[in-house]
Order: C-alpha cells, then structure tokens, then sequence
C-alpha cells in the first residue's frame, strides 16, 4: 500500500529510523522462522551426557543460553516468545487502531449524538487503570492469546478515538471538504477518499505507540502469571525465573527476556519518532 | 436560464436565559434575505459586496451546499430543491464552484489528475478509468494547463498559487455543468497572475456557453468580467443593473461610495471622497427600515421607518427611494413590481 | 469557577459509578453458574443456598444492583472466599502500602524529571544530553518488573544492601500497626522499590520538559527576556519552565494510571503488600471478592489523582477553570 511504502521511505532516511527498522525487521524475521531454528523445543527438557536433568545450566555450546531449573533450553524459549511477541503486539496494535480509526472518523465528522455519546464513553472511562482491568476480564475468562489480545484491544482503542476525532474535527472545516460535497461525494466517500488519506499520518504514529504499549503489557501479563499456558512468551519465561525463586542463581536466566523487550520497544520508539520528526513540520507546512 | 427567487438563509441564534425569561425573541441572523435575480448561458453576473454582506453564503446556497430557509433557485423550470430531491448527485452536476483560496480547496494527498477525476467518481459516472482521464486532460488543458500529462502525478503544494486555481477551474468544468459559481476567485492570487484567470473565465464563458456568478469586493476586476452587476448590502440586494451603465450611473448611496474608494491608476481623475461613515453593523441586529440609512450620507427621516421599495429604469434596479430621481424623462421612478 | 469544579467532581463520580457498575455486570455474566463470583464454591451446598438468600442472589437482577451498591456505600465488599473474613478488614492497610509505594516515587520522579528535563534543554548539545536521552527512552522501553528484578539481583543479593521483599522485616511488627511504618526498617525496605519506580517514571517527564523547552527556547518572549537582561537561570526557571510545565501537567493524569497500573507489577517483585499483590494474589485463588475490591480501590486512587493532576493544572493555568 501507498501508506506503508511511503512510512518505510520516510523512516528509512533518519539513522535511527535506519537502524531501528533493520532490529525490527531481524525480529520480525525471528518471529516467523524462530520456531524452526530453535535448538529444542519450548518445553522440551535436556539432558546431558548421563542422562541427568540439566537444571539451571549456565550457558554452554549446547545451550548458549543456559537452561531453566526444569531443564528448558532458554534460546529456544526466547526464539519462541519472539513470535508471541510479535503476533500478539501487532495484532493488538492494528486492531486497536482499527477500531480507533474508525470511531474516531464517525465520531468527528458526524459531531452531534454519535460524537456526544462516544466522548461521553471516553471521558467517564478516563479513570480506568489499565493493566488492572485487563487482569479483571482475564480472570473471568479463558486464558489465551486470543483473549488476551481482545483484553488488550478493549482497552486501548480509546485513546486512538480521541486523537483522530480531534483531528477530524478540525479537517472537516476545510475548503476541499466542501469542494468535494459540491461535486456529489457522499458521506462516506467524504469519510474515507478524502478526509482518510490525510488521518494516515497520525494512525501509523498510533501504530507504533500502540505497539509499544502492546508489547510490554503481553510482557507484564505473562509475567504476572496470566498468559496463555500452551504460549511462551518472554514474560513467562520472567515468570517461571521468578516463580522458581531461583532466579538469584541463575542471571542468564533474568537477562535475555528483559534485554530482548528492551531492544524490541526501543527499536519501536524510535521508529515512530524518526517517522513523526518528518510527517509532522510537512503536515504543518501544508496547513 | 438561472432564476433566483426570494432566496434567503437565516440562522437562528442562541438567545440567554434572561432573554427567554424576558420574552425577548430569539434573535436570526439573516446572511440571505430576499435574494432576486436572473442569470443566462454566455452571462457573467457580477456580485458585490464587502466582507459580511452575505455573498459567500449566497455562493453556497446556488451550490447545494446549504438548503434556503426562504426561496429557491430555478435551473430552467426547475427548482433545485425538487432537484436535489430526486437526484442529489444530478443536481451537482449543474452547479459547480470555484473557490476562493486555490490550496484549501485541494486535497492535499490527491494528485492532480485523481483530483480532477474524482468527481466523475463521486458522481458514479459510468465510465472507464481511461475515459475519465481523457475527461481530466481535457479539462486541465482547457483550464490553460498544457500539457497537461506533465500535471497529473504532482501534488497541490507542488503547482504555484495561479496553478492551483487553474486545476480548481478545471475540476469545476470537468462535469460540464450549466451555472458556475467563483467566490472571489483572484482574490489569493498575485497580481500578475489574476488577469489570466480571469481572461480564463470569460473564454469559458463563451466557449461552453455557460452561466457564471462572479462574486466579489474589488469592483475593478468585477467591471472586467461581468455583463451585469449587482450590488449587495446586508444580505440584500440594493441595486442591479447592466455594468457599464451601473458604473457610470449608479444611483444607490453605497454603490457610489464603493465606486469612489476604488482606487484608479490615473492620478489626474478627480474623484469625490466616498462618503459613508461608520461599519458595517452586526448582522444580527438590522438597522430598522433601509438597512444603510444609518450610513447614509443622503439619509432622510423616512428612511428609518420603512424599507424602500425597488425602482426600475429599464434593466437597471435600485433600492432606494433617491434613485432615479434626475434622469428626467418619464420612465424614471418606475416602482419595480 | 466553581461550575467547573463542579462538573469535574461530577465526572468523577460518574466514572466510579460506571466502573462499579461494569464490575457489577462483568462478574455476574460468566457462563455457567452466575453465583459462582459471589458466593464461594468451596462452600457445602447447604451453606451456598443459604448465603445465596442472604445476598439476595435469588431476587432479580436490578434488586440485586440496589444491594451491590448500597454495600459498596459503606465500604461493605464481602466476603473473601479465601479466608471468609470480610474483604473490607485487610484492604485498608493495602490501600495504605499502595498509596505509599506510587505517590512519592511518582511526584519525585516529576520534580526531577522536570528540573532535569529544563536544564539539559536549555543547554542543547552537550554530551550528558545525548546519553540521559538515549538512556531514558531505553529504560522506558523495558518492563519495569524486570528492572525490579535486575535491581534485586544486583543491590539485594550482590552487594547486600537492600532487603530483597516485603514491607518490613518478617516477625519484627507482628501487629502490623501504624508504627511500621515510622520504623527504619520500613524505610529500608522502601527504598530499593521506591528507587525502582522512581527511576522508571523519571523518564517520560524529563524527556517531555526537554522536548517542551526546545520548543520553547525560539519563542519571542524569551528574546525579550534576554533582551531585558535577566540572567539565564533567571529566564530558564521564571519565564520558560512556567509555560513548559503546562504539557507536563496535561500528562500528568495519564500518567498517573500507569503508574497505579505500574505498581501491580513492582508489588508483586517485591512482595509489597499492596492492592496490585492484593488482586494478582486473588485472581489465582478465584478468590472473586477480592479481586472486584481491590480493582475498585485502584480504580478510586486513579480517578482521585487525576483531580489532583487536574488542581494542579488549573494553578498552573486559569484560562482553563473560566471556560
């Protein structure tokens, strides 16, 4: 599409934006290959030489990461959590904006009782904490990446609402938008040929920010013992480090899942903001 | 045949509380009120008027963009609500507008030649996306863009100001429509660049045998373009008339103050200091009778009390009861209606 | 003014009134057994039919609402499942541990965020500026729960300088009363969690207040300032910070509900008893009373500091209360 050729071009000319979507292309790849790389399976238990569990192993040729204390290769765990991290992000993050998107279209352009209502819904929901409510519908419902992902979804879809409304508003206002209307163009071919094109930018930011948040919060779910249990992820990798309360011996173990979030979001981070650095004085010039 | 007939647009205003309590009627405010006047194919009429008189609403209601609280708009016989009614999107295609900022009126993300195709788009023109370019072509060719492939894959911010307003031209045409509405056309233009554009309408006038509405405050670029003139004040029409004898006679108290503060180029022409004080009132609050009596240098008691009833000299119409008074022969002071 | 403040209270309230109401509805749609999240399973079938009369549970659904939210009035969450007693008796002091882990750590976390934020955006270009940035969006980018566990691993069981849990020291307050926590033992278990928190927070601010003043540095009224001959200190704190705190505290109530969602996570690294341990404990027992309490309370401290973050603000800048 258009949009995506244009925010790779525009990304790719800033270094960091370089740099940054090289790591996130590396982890995208992972993703999808990880699985079939991996050395072992997810919850697959080594054995050494004599047949003996190798719990809590340091890293090692075998294991270049180490293993857990019931034996878990830990490179294979993180190439694994790398595609929940990954599908779950981005599934969240373009659902999210999605709904986002669209409600935030309706509501901005049609003002009146669909915009009253929807800022109504936003602004009384204003005080909701996130993560708690998440674990709330999570504790009444099935566990697994599905719910998870609709949990997700559920709540973040607001703030991508308010954002493009806001911005709808003031673009409605505009000469094209009448010149447009005198022509014969119907609402939704106002909605979605003419004022859409120009919401572009500010929903592929949302995007990235929408990702980000996406994924460190699967991370904090999976950590805190909420996640998928057929699904590792490198949250519950954390979890099961924790849970062991053998962590303290076993630093391998703590780093890469922590390390690996770390450079996935920040790659993020920077990639929307190298994007943003050049959509937004071009938006304002064009104004 | 345009024909507009006591076409109005009032907007009801908020009143306060204490108002209501008190009684006090919701004030309108009346942008439109009574709006006549006739348009033919191959005829530019003119409309005059300073910032506030009305004539940016009067160009949206010709254009369907806002239903008339009073009157209509006539294409032929028909009425262009009853129009809009049966068939919206044909309605359209026989008004089209041309704005008057050339770069809000282009969407920034279109490219030229998708904006000049689109509203064959919007109006679900069944034709081919080839057909439909040839249309795009020809129109920006017409609209003195040429060639105009070298124009279709740039975007707005690319073209200058008079480039702009050419592609607003050509998609204003693209669908052959009867009434052309240009809302200050030149305004946000250079100087060097409004003569072409207006030298562009006339020659669209004449080639497509169009009616056009020209609407503007700059009397000089009016009088260039315009077969007919009509003034308005207040969101009323005070005098009309064909433009050279308007110009040179002109018989309502504000259209010789607007044609004394027109600057001329020739220093040597004596011209009388225009004579109106004051602003523009609110609109909402109308002076009570001739609604420029309180600026009037000619203004007499009755003036306050009733509004003037229009008088004719022959196609020249004015609203005020001094007009015509000195043109001598018997025709004069023929109350219009 | 006061129209304002009113409508502001209003919403709040509003707000509480839907969250508990959502929770009302959310608990009571599980498929299968609709009791299942009021009255314990665990109990002897006897025993549920009978709590089932005294909730209410056989009368229809709105009656059942009138009774929720009359309980709720007076502070009456139920019973817990895990331990029968009354969910209201142990939720105080968590509320407490709560409010004392998220609010001090988050108003320092600003404070320096700010100051910070200002100077190195003031002074553009220097070396500490790259590395501070660069070093906070990454530190944002990591899970907070794994810097409680780096900052464990390293203070707490490397160099021995931090308690590796809990509020205070096992068996040393065996009331658990008021006076833990004016104990240096309750401060040296604070710390290494309050560092923690604080240092995570620290980094939207100060990179916020950066970007603020940057923007600011090119205003007009600045050269004027300068102009006039005030130092640069002078101009910094008195004329550029004043308007650029303004972005900060628009962000402020957001924040806020990161932070409060934050702590779920901290509590349970490091074994705080507060409501986010509270609720993450209860949900693995099912224990249902408990979970919808401690939410609630969450979600009270959440809406009361956004009407703080919201006071702040109007003190910061009065065209908004006289609108």
């Amino acid at each position: 599409m258009n949009v995506l050729k244009s925010f790779l071009q525009i990304t790719w000319k800033s270094t960091s934006g370089r740099i940054s979507l090289i790591i996130f292309g590396l982890c995208f790849v992972l993703a999808i290959v990880g699985p079939h790389i991996a050395p072992y399976g997810p919850n697959e238990r080594c054995y050494d030489v004599n047949e003996k569990l190798l719990r809590l192993a340091s890293p090692s040729w075998d294991h270049w990461l180490g293993t857990t204390v019931l034996g878990r290769d830990i490179l294979s765990q993180m190439l694994w959590g790398a595609r929940t991290a990954m599908l779950v992000g981005l599934l969240t993050a373009l659902g999210t904006v999605v709904i986002g998107l669209n409600f935030g279209l309706i509501a901005g352009y049609f003002g009146g009782r669909i915009d009253a209502i929807l800022m109504r819904i936003t602004d009384i929901l204003l005080g909701l904490p996130f993560l708690p409510f998440i674990i709330v519908l999570l504790s009444l419902t099935d566990r697994n990446i599905w719910t998870i992902i609709l949990a997700m979804m559920f709540v973040m879809w607001r703030s991508t609402a308010r954002i493009v409304r806001a911005e709808v508003m003031s673009l409605r206002q505009r000469q094209f938008i009448a010149a447009a209307r005198t022509t014969g163009a119907s609402d939704s071919d106002i909605l979605y040929r003419e004022i859409a094109p120009n919401i572009m930018p500010l929903a592929v930011t949302s995007i990235t920010f929408a990702l980000a948040w996406a994924i460190i919060t699967e991370a904090s779910i999976g950590f805190l013992g909420f996640g998928d249990p057929d699904v590792v992820s490198w949250g519950s990798i954390l979890y099961d480090a924790y849970a062991s309360q053998m962590m303290y011996r076993a630093p391998w173990w703590v780093f890469p899942p922590g390390i690996a979030i770390m450079i996935l979001v920040t790659s993020v981070y920077f990639i929307g903001r190298a994007y943003e650095e050049v959509i937004n004085p071009r938006l304002q010039e064009r104004m | 045949m345009i024909k507009v007939e006591n076409l109005g647009k009032h907007y009801p205003l908020s009143r306060s509380l204490t108002d209501a309590l008190r009684g006090r009627e919701a004030l309108t405010l009346r942008a439109v009120d009574g709006v006549e006047f006739a348009v033919s194919a191959g005829e530019v009429m003119g409309l005059i008027g300073e910032s506030g008189c009305g004539k940016s609403t009067l160009a949206r209601l010709f254009v369907g963009l806002e239903p008339p609280t009073t009157g209509d708009v006539y294409f032929g016989g028909d009425s262009a609500a009853t129009l809009k009614e049966r068939d919206r999107r044909a309605f359209h295609r026989r008004v089209q507008m041309v704005f008057q900022d050339p770069y809000g009126s282009l969407n920034p993300q279109h490219k030229i030649g998708d904006i000049v195709m689109r509203p064959m788009i919007y109006q679900r023109a069944k034709l081919s996306p080839s057909e439909m370019q040839e249309n795009a072509v020809s129109a920006l060719e017409e609209a003195g863009l040429s060639p105009a492939s070298d124009y279709l894959d740039k975007f707005p911010h690319q073209l200058s100001g008079g480039q702009r307003q050419r592609v607003c031209i050509a998609r204003a045409i693209v669908l052959q429509p009867e009434l052309l509405v240009a809302d200050e056309p030149i305004s946000m233009l250079d100087v060097s660049i409004k003569w072409g554009i207006i030298q562009l309408l006339k020659k669209l006038v004449k080639d497509r045998n169009l009616a056009m509405v020209y609407i503007t405050h700059d009397l000089s670029s009016a009088a260039s373009v315009c077969d007919r003139l009509s003034v308005m004040y207040l969101g009323q029409i005070v005098e009309s008339g064909p433009t050279l004898e308007l110009i040179n006679n002109p018989q309502h108290p504000y259209t010789k103050a607007l044609l004394a503060s027109t600057p001329t180029i020739d220093p040597d022409i004596a011209r009388e200091p225009a004579q109106i004080k004051g602003a523009i009132p609110n609109a909402a609050n109308m002076p009570k009778g001739c609604r420029f009596h309180p600026r009037c240098p000619v203004a007499q008691p009755v003036c306050a009390e009733t509004a003037p009833t229009v008088r004719r000299y022959g196609d020249h119409l004015a609203s005020c009861l001094n007009a015509f008074v000195d043109q001598g022969s018997v025709k004069s002071a023929e109350v219009a209606r | 003014m006061s129209t304002f403040w009113f409508r502001r209270l209003w919403q709040a309230v509003l707000t509480l009134f839907t969250m508990l109401t959502l929770m009302f509805f959310l608990f009571r749609m599980l498929p299968g057994d609709p009791t299942a999240t009021v009255i314990s399973p665990a109990l002897y079938p006897k025993a549920q039919e009978i709590l089932r009369m005294q909730f209410g549970l056989d009368k229809p659904l709105w009656e059942q609402y009138f009774v929720y939210v009359k309980n709720l009035s007076v502070l009456d969450f139920g019973l817990s499942f895990h331990t029968g007693r009354p969910v209201a008796d142990e939720i105080g002091s968590r509320l407490l541990n709560t409010v004392l882990l998220v609010f001090p750590s988050l108003i320092t976390a600003y404070a320096l965020g700010s100051i910070v934020g200002a100077i190195v955006g003031w002074s553009r270009g220097s070396k500490t500026e790259t590395i501070l940035v660069f070093l906070s969006t990454a530190l944002q980018s990591a899970p907070v729960f794994w810097l409680s566990m780096l900052s464990i691993l390293y203070f707490s069981i490397q160099l021995d300088l931090f308690p590796i849990g809990h509020i205070v020291s096992p068996g040393k307050f065996p009331d658990e009363n008021w006076r833990m926590y004016f104990s240096a033992d309750f401060l040296h278990h604070l710390a290494l969690p309050f560092l923690v928190n604080t240092l995570y927070q620290f980094c939207f601010p100060f990179l916020l207040m950066r970007s603020s003043i940057l923007a600011t540095i090119g205003e007009d009224y600045v050269e004027l300032a300068r102009m006039k001959g005030l130092s640069e200190r002078a101009i910094l704190y008195r004329h550029a910070m004043r308007n650029s705190l303004l972005p900060l505290a628009t962000t402020l109530p957001m924040t806020l509900g990161w932070a409060v969602a934050g702590s779920v996570v901290i509590e349970t690294v490091f074994s705080w008893p507060g409501l986010g341990l509270l609720m993450v404990e209860a949900v693995g027992r099912s224990d249902y009373p408990v979970v919808q309490a401690a939410f609630l309370l969450i979600a009270v401290l959440t809406v009361a500091g956004t009407l703080i973050a919201d006071l702040l603000y109007t003190l910061l800048d009065p065209r908004i209360v006289n609108e």
